[in-house]
């Protein structure tokens, strides 16, 4: 624990860090940029989860769906991610004893999980139920526990000015 | 009256003093709100665009992802514009003098007049006129995504 303290004493005392803390549009920028690798990750990962579901897209074949908006949410997460990591880079030391901020990590971590059952667990079956309208159940339920899981990260992020 | 006049009326009714001295988890109950439904409506004016783009689901025709997208739409502005208008209330004043909220509802405006008379002219036939479809996206993109950025930055002003 401590070296993540240390880390993030040494990113926040970082002439970087502090000149990002300290500008007056680069920091909102940067939330700003965040926002809209939001709407790529999260957003357009929400839209692929209501299809897992069966409640949008019923008609278009999943797979289709799937591998066309790949691309994008990967894309969308870098962006994210890179910012979110910026964000860090300015504020750090005051982020650690945030309730929200450890709240937000483990969900990430969870939706991850779900992530990688999915890919290694209920995929493989595509074959079976790709193209049917309404998916098998273990399909359907990685649909919305993604959309549960990934919508609890996003208000855990929103909610760290307010619990700071 | 001035604009200025009425909000300071609007804020000082019950109900805006209501709002404004409410616990602050109220707020940011708003704000959750307002994320939510703007990275809904975000996502589906992403998922169109790239489709009239060109640069995804080439193999569906425009229409039909214009019809999906729409429900989201439909659904994350009607949170956003709700919960931003109870934002807004509790404390007009406040809002109204911050140059990127100006810039904001400026940006918000046009978008929505841009997505319900152009945009949705042009986008209906986007099958047979697919440069005028790429033409109305990229515009999409820049107003939603403008809205967005200034949005952001009102807090930090």
């Amino acid at each position: 624990m401590s070296a993540l303290y240390d880390f993030a004493q040494f990113l926040y005392d970082s002439d970087f860090g502090t000149a990002l803390r300290e500008s007056q549009y680069a920091f909102p920028v940067v939330e700003g940029v965040h926002l809209l690798g939001l709407a790529f990750s999260v957003g357009l990962l929400a839209i692929v989860d209501l299809r897992l579901a069966g409640v949008l897209l019923r008609d278009e074949p999943l797979l289709y769906v799937m591998s066309q908006l790949r691309p994008f949410i990967f894309g969308g997460f870098v962006l994210t991610f890179a910012s979110g990591f910026l964000l860090f880079w300015a504020l750090s030391i005051k982020l650690l004893p945030n309730p929200a901020f450890p709240v937000k990590f483990v969900f990430i971590l969870l939706a991850g999980a779900n992530f990688l059952w999915f890919e290694l667990g209920v995929a493989p079956g595509a074959a079976d139920w790709a193209t049917r309208p309404v998916p098998p159940v273990e399909v359907r339920a990685a649909g919305w526990t993604s959309l549960f899981l990934w919508s609890v990260v996003m208000m855990a992020g929103r909610l760290i000015p307010y619990l700071g | 009256m001035t604009i200025l006049g009425i909000l300071h009326w609007v804020q000082d009714t019950s109900f805006g003093i209501a709002l404004r001295k409410s616990n602050y988890l109220v707020g940011a109950t708003f704000q959750l709100i307002h994320i939510a439904g703007f990275v809904l409506l975000l996502a589906s004016v992403t998922l169109i665009n790239l489709r009239l783009l060109g640069l995804a689901l080439m193999g569906q025709a425009p229409a039909r992802i214009i019809g999906a997208g729409n429900i989201l739409f439909g659904t994350g502005l009607a949170a956003a514009v709700l919960s931003g208008t109870l934002i807004f209330l509790s404390g007009p004043v406040r809002y109204y003098s911050n140059e990127f909220f100006q810039l904001k509802m400026l940006l918000l405006t046009a978008a929505v007049l841009f997505q319900a008379s152009l945009f949705r002219t042009v986008s209906r036939r986007a099958a047979e006129r697919p440069l005028a479809g790429k033409a109305v996206a990229i515009v999409s993109l820049l107003l939603w995504f403008g809205v967005g950025i200034s949005g952001r930055i009102i807090g930090f002003i």
